[in-house]
């Protein structure tokens, strides 16, 4: 069931936290790792077929230059669903507790959002996988 | 408990209501002494405002009654309100005058000041041919434009002096009140949001080496128990010692926040004679996984150990500051990439007579050059820093300072831009003896 699932993973510190997607990855799912708001935008502009987008809320916009305080996660979640309307299953994996971000990712249609720190590998696998098996067809 | 009640056990919200009661009586004595009335918008879109008797005129009572015309009467103030950059003399949509007179704290407007609503000697003709334009736009004929059209003649019209003087000296008044008393509250609004985004790196950098340990042990273990995950024993110590780093940057930051907060009270160095290369290498080692994670390679510095000096050091705490160095050197040097190797060195030498030098360059993320100094400082973190959005708790780059001079030695750093990252060198000189 799961050969031919991919997810797309927005992480920054996908290095630091990698091993919470071993589990996922011997179980023959594909993990798509980029770091930044910008390389995630250009990927899934060209490529809609992800199955899910595990995102995390606090990431770089990724041109290098000064920052702000803009969450380009959220503004990431924005894009896929008003801009580009992709209804593909989102899990926020952030360290992030904000209620009005919170609300706005309800509204966005976010399934789930779950915080870093000791998060079960276990655990992830089983929300990814339950979210992959609702999902049979790419979404678009 | 009701509402009321909770609000008045909040001393924030009490603080708002006392705020809000003393802007509306300064408005009120504002508009009693001067026949004007007087607005005043906040930045969070509130309003007050404030009328004597009869002081709004017949046209503007009779615009207030027409619920549309009131919507649009109250839009524009708001706008213009938000838009206004500097005290100055405005016309309102219907052609009426106005002074608007920002409040600025620190270079951020919170709240503006609009007063007047009256016509001008001598620019009578343009705030009728002003009406007469937003009558038409608003499509306002028949009998409520000729009777909009009276009350508008029979508006007070001010000498424009009157505007420019004594008015706006009164406002000027009003100003300087509301400044003080919205200042308060700015203040401390900036400092919670300071104090917010401090607690919020701080946990950011707790939780996330916590996440990196809790998936290796976990996956250790799950391979050790049901062998399901088939890791080589290569993978298996990989893992081990990705959470054996995430244990020493969780202990390091434990530390620095400790010993900030002691501040004074830090017990004194113990100084005893040892080598640098002890320190240098535990760091390298320490710090060469999560490098090479990111497509860094963590180059040992070209001196053997023998050429290493020995110096007076506290062992612990000096090790504590390599250790910081090293860490801001991986957490904010860019990932490499299969187009582009990146590299941290470390560069030692003697450095005159009796000194020791040793320099440690990044490529990623850098320092502007005003505010190389107060990067050293507790708490202060560079405004590239959130560049990449790394969070940080700020303390790193203060503790190297504190301890290097507890050495009487000497840190400081340059950063210059090169094609994409920054080249960030961090330097510190130790003398031998103490």
């Amino acid at each position: 069931m799961n050969k031919s699932k991919r997810i797309l993973w927005v992480e920054d510190d996908y290095t630091t936290i990698a091993a919470i997607m071993l589990p996922l990855e011997k179980n023959g799912i594909q993990v798509i790792k980029v770091a930044t708001y910008l390389e995630a935008k250009e990927l899934v502009e060209k490529d809609r077929s992800f199955n899910l987008f595990l995102i995390d809320l606090i990431l770089p916009y990724g041109d290098g230059k000064q920052g702000d305080d803009t969450l380009y996660g959220v503004e990431l979640i924005r894009y896929i669903r008003n801009s580009l309307h992709l209804t593909t299953p989102i899990i926020v994996f952030s360290v992030v507790y904000d209620n009005a971000v919170t609300l706005e990712l309800q509204t966005l249609g976010v399934e789930e959002k779950l915080q870093k720190g000791t998060f079960s590998n276990q655990d992830m696998r089983d929300r990814v996988e339950e979210k992959l098996c609702k999902d049979i067809a790419p979404r678009s | 408990m009701n509402q009321q009640n909770e609000h008045f056990n909040n001393p924030v919200h009490e603080e708002q209501q006392l705020e809000d009661a003393l802007i509306e009586l300064i408005l009120n004595h504002f508009s009693q002494e001067t026949k004007v009335p007087i607005g005043l918008f906040d930045n969070l879109g509130h309003h007050f405002s404030a009328a004597s008797k009869d002081c709004f005129s017949g046209f503007c009572r009779n615009m207030q009654s027409d619920p549309r015309l009131k919507e649009l009467c109250d839009s524009d103030h708001a706008s213009r309100a938000e838009h206004a950059h500097e005290k100055s003399v405005q016309s309102c949509h219907a052609g009426l005058f106005n002074m608007e007179y920002p409040i600025v704290i620190e270079g951020e407007r919170v709240a503006t000041l609009l007063c007047g609503q009256r016509k001008l000697k001598g620019k009578e003709h343009l705030s009728e041919s002003a009406l007469k334009e937003y009558l038409d736009k608003q499509e306002i004929h028949g009998d409520q434009r000729k009777t909009l059209l009276n009350a508008f003649r029979s508006v007070d019209v001010e000498d424009e002096s009157v505007f420019q003087g004594l008015l706006f000296d009164n406002l000027a008044q009003i100003a300087k009140l509301v400044y003080q008393l919205k200042k308060y509250r700015f203040l401390r609004e900036r400092q919670d949001k300071q104090r917010t985004r401090g607690v919020n790196n701080l946990v950011h950098e707790i939780l996330l080496p916590m996440q990196a340990i809790a998936s290796n042990v976990e996956n250790i273990k799950v391979e050790l128990e049901t062998g399901e995950l088939n890791l080589s024993q290569g993978e298996l110590r990989e893992a081990a010692n990705a959470a054996l780093v995430q244990v020493n940057i969780l202990g390091l930051l434990a530390e620095n926040v400790q010993k900030s907060l002691l501040g004074a009270k830090e017990p004194p160095y113990v100084f005893s004679r040892r080598g640098l290369y002890r320190i240098l290498k535990d760091c390298i080692e320490l710090f060469e996984l999560p490098a090479r994670k990111k497509g860094i390679i963590l180059r040992k510095p070209e001196k053997l150990m023998h050429d290493f000096p020995d110096l007076d050091m506290s062992f612990p705490d000096l090790s504590r500051a390599f250790r910081n160095i090293y860490h801001n050197a991986v957490k904010y040097s860019y990932a490499g990439t299969n187009e582009s190797e990146r590299w941290i060195s470390t560069e030692v030498e003697t450095a005159g007579l009796g000194l020791f030098k040793v320099s440690v360059s990044s490529y990623g993320v850098g320092i502007e050059p005003d505010e190389i100094e107060a990067v050293f400082r507790e708490g202060v973190r560079g405004r590239l820093s959130t560049d990449r959005h790394r969070t940080g708790a700020g303390l790193g780059l203060s503790e190297v300072k504190k301890i290097v001079e507890k050495h009487n030695g000497q840190a400081f750093l340059t950063s210059e831009p090169l094609n994409v990252a920054y080249k960030t060198t961090v330097t510190v000189i130790l003398p031998f003896r103490q």
